[in-house]
């Protein structure tokens, strides 16, 4: 019976193997060789070589589109719902007065921070500019506090913020700074995250606008010079007219940064207090992560989509338009 | 006569036996595992992943963890996470059906919401399973009545509480004191606070008494849930107010609830830290440690804490109090439990009831106690342990004091005051809202609780429509 069944399996075995011996690889290749010719046409190598491109813009667009759909229905993670609502959220949202708090303190951190970073950045860049021993370290040690991720910032600096056990109070206290309560009240709280944020990204636009500063072309300040110019006037009329297009694209960058801000503001304050810092991505999170209302969470996060959509797209166009001033 | 000794003899003999017998029975649920009538090697070569709080009892189970994998041959992982971010990892866990985590610590606020949204297991099935569990050895009835039927719910909205599904095992508990410096109280001449108004009084005399880096009091202030539920709500409740009324909409609004709120917010104004909204319990009890001020109404157990001379230099000079009486007299303490719960989306339910069954027994718990400082225990024996009385009878401003408060609370006044429905964690921090709002001087005390009780009862409102409650 074993021997049967042994010869039984050794002829399966050979049945296999000779069906190995059949040229299986140059079927393969004159098939893959027939199929490349089908496909690969003049006319579709275009649409080929845009696939991967489609690929993933369904990959970002699928979520997004989903994101939108679930802002019009009741979905709710404890209750596992998802029934379409129509435009309730949205209504609900509008007439409640967090909502419009949120909004303001989005648009207040993100303006105010990018600003300052800008301003400050700009006088760092225009620093680093100058021919001064030793440039090349200051523009290295400049970018240190760009390397510390935001949490770990904010973080740090709300232990050095503390307002009784903290460094900045202590050390306050010897030149007669009354005690802040910094992150702890509500009209300190948002100077503090902007704080914090001033202090990370600064370098981020002192780096591209120093960038933008050294590519300038030298012909133009050097007629001015020759023409007796006053270093104001040159930097109004050339400088920053030239410099515009890297401005934009730093405002660009730390605006749509800044509007979707949210480890700096919730590892510092959690949005408190008294929601002086409940940002509308804070807010989202808040009711996405800790009360499972998706529904209404996706409202507000599409909102914060539309209002960095429409600040991206403004400035993209008077990026554009400098761009091709500066080309005239 | 002769007969009458040989059945006096017998009788002796029976009743020994009987003695015998029964004082065996009464050992064996205090013994280790090993005597337990259980299959503890089941599920042995398993790995289970548990999700830990950094929290005291944390610290205490994990030295304890070898012993349960030498018993089972069930391998056991941990994640352990700060407060808000280990419930914001688990509610991602747990609501994406990942399943990383087999057994979880929570409290009976959490398992309503999880209960509903079924993610966490009822236990009754393992405990009633005569595989799994020796009821003798295991002694459930231990337990602190209170304590246990906090985890169990039948999912009644605003009731239901001690009945139905048995959802997890309370592992420690705590009730909110008065904590405070009681070599300051003598130094000053302070009173012992009776009532709110009295506490206002003192915590306000103590922060002029203190000077500039000393303050009153202290009190958790993060924007959650949890910044209502200590100190504030013991208050609020002995002010006999509730979250919810019998409709389901808020109560924190009514003209007590105010009145008590604005004597609350006032102590912290004026007697607290600045940036209070920043303190979390943790903070809180290391500054109070650190001397920085002079009362938290708090857990009564951060007194292992504070007596403990390597973490704090108020050691043996704080005293424990009940809590201040509303204006009717009335004492309250609102409750905590941590709990250990199995998720239902574990792979490894059994090797998970074996865990919660061995890490709740009475061995591992007094273990924990006593060579890990798990307080306060859950079980009343425990509790009621020579060596744990031992151990903090020096707590207080007198011998026995802290054991005194706490005996008290376990069986008169403490108990869990949120009316029980899975959104009541979210009803904490809209009701925190006002109390920051408040505290910012943004909105006088009325209004922000008048608007926070506009925002409970829309999150309430799902509930008022489902049970045709009318308004």
């Amino acid at each position: 019976m074993r021997e049967t069944e042994a010869n039984r399996s050794s002829r399966a075995c050979g049945t296999a193997a000779e069906s190995v011996e059949i040229p299986v690889g140059e079927g393969l290749k004159g098939w893959s060789k027939r199929v490349k010719r089908k496909i690969i046409t003049p006319k579709s190598i275009p649409y080929l070589l845009y696939l991967p491109c489609f690929i993933v813009t369904v990959g970002i667009l699928y979520p997004f589109f989903r994101s939108v759909y679930f802002s019009f229905t009741d979905y709710n993670l404890t209750y596992r719902t998802a029934s379409f609502i129509g435009l309730e959220n949205y209504v609900e949202m509008l007439i409640s007065s967090d909502f419009w708090n949120s909004v303001r303190v989005t648009l207040t951190y993100a303006f105010s921070a990018t600003t300052i970073e800008l301003a400050l950045g700009f006088a760092m860049a225009l620093l680093l500019l100058k021919p001064i021993g030793g440039r090349t370290i200051y523009r290295a040690i400049i970018l240190l506090p760009f390397m510390i991720p935001p949490v770990i910032e904010a973080i740090m600096m709300r232990l050095m913020l503390a307002p009784v056990i903290g460094v900045v109070n202590y050390l306050g206290s010897f030149v007669g700074m009354p005690r802040l309560g910094w992150f702890g009240e509500a009209n300190t709280a948002m100077f503090s995250v902007v704080l914090i944020d001033v202090h990370n990204f600064t370098p981020f636009a002192a780096i591209i606008l120093l960038a933008g500063l050294q590519s300038l072309p030298s012909r133009p300040f050097e007629a001015a010079r020759v023409d007796g110019a006053s270093s104001w006037f040159i930097f109004r009329k050339l400088t920053l007219p030239l410099l515009k297009p890297v401005i934009y694209v730093v405002i660009l960058f730390r605006l749509i940064e800044s509007l979707i801000m949210f480890d700096m503001i919730y590892a510092g304050t959690k949005g408190g207090p008294a929601k002086a810092t409940m940002s509308l991505h804070v807010n989202a999170y808040y009711h996405a992560m800790r009360w499972t209302m998706m529904g209404e969470a996706f409202v507000q996060l599409v909102i914060l989509w539309a209002v960095v959509f429409v600040c991206s797209f403004i400035i993209v166009r008077a990026w554009r338009r400098a761009l091709g001033k500066r080309l005239i | 006569m002769m007969r009458k000794r040989l059945l006096i003899c017998c009788l002796v003999i029976v009743g020994m036996f009987f003695f015998t017998l029964d004082s065996f029975a009464a050992e064996k649920w205090m013994q280790g595992p090993e005597v337990a009538n259980v299959k503890w090697t089941v599920r042995q070569g398993e790995t289970l992943t548990i999700g830990l709080n950094k929290h005291p009892f944390t610290e205490s189970l994990r030295p304890l963890i070898p012993e349960f994998e030498a018993l089972t041959g069930i391998r056991v992982a941990y994640i352990i996470l700060p407060e808000q971010e280990y419930f914001e990892k688990l509610l991602i866990d747990l609501s994406s059906g990942a399943g990383v985590f087999d057994v979880y610590m929570t409290s009976p606020m959490f398992e309503w919401r999880y209960q509903y949204a079924g993610w966490i297991e009822d236990l009754w099935p393992y405990y009633n399973n005569p595989e799994l569990s020796d009821k003798e050895w295991y002694n459930r009835d231990d337990f602190i009545t209170t304590v246990m039927n906090a985890n169990n719910w039948d999912g009644t909205i605003g009731g239901g509480m001690g009945t139905g599904r048995w959802n997890a095992i309370p592992v420690m508990v705590e009730y909110y004191v008065q904590a405070y410096r009681e070599d300051l109280r003598k130094k000053w001449g302070l009173t012992v606070p009776k009532d709110y108004n009295e506490w206002l009084d003192v915590v306000t005399k103590a922060n002029e008494a203190g000077g500039k880096d000393f303050f009153g009091i202290v009190e958790r202030g993060i924007r959650s849930w949890s910044t209502v539920h200590s100190g504030y709500f013991t208050g609020f409740n002995s002010w006999g107010q509730k979250d919810l009324n019998e409709k389901l909409k808020a109560a924190i609004h009514t003209k007590r609830a105010k009145e008590f709120t604005k004597i609350w917010v006032k102590g912290l104004q004026e007697a607290g830290p600045p940036g209070w909204p920043t303190y979390t319990w943790y903070d809180a009890k290391q500054s109070f440690a650190a001397g920085r001020f002079y009362m938290y109404n708090d857990c009564d157990f951060f007194a292992a804490s504070y007596e403990d001379p390597e973490k704090s230099v108020v050691a043996g000079k704080v005293g424990y109090a009940l809590p201040p009486a509303g204006p009717d007299g009335r004492i309250v303490s609102n409750m905590w439990t941590w709990s250990l719960a199995m998720s239902s989306l574990s792979k490894h339910k059994e090797a998970a009831w074996l865990f919660l069954q061995w890490a709740t027994a009475r061995k591992t718990m007094i273990d924990s106690t006593i060579k890990h400082n798990n307080f306060n225990p859950t079980r009343r024996s425990i509790w009621n342990d020579s060596q744990v009385v031992e151990k903090v009878r020096p707590w207080g401003s007198r011998p026995g004091e802290y054991k005194d408060v706490v005996d008290v609370l376990y069986d008169k006044y403490g108990d869990i005051r949120w009316t029980p429905n899975p959104d009541v964690t979210t009803v904490g921090d809209l009701w925190c809202d006002a109390l920051h709002e408040s505290y910012a001087r943004q909105k006088s005390v009325e209004k922000a609780l008048d608007d926070s009780a506009k925002r409970i009862n829309r999150v309430m409102k799902k509930w008022r429509m489902a049970l045709g409650i009318k308004d």
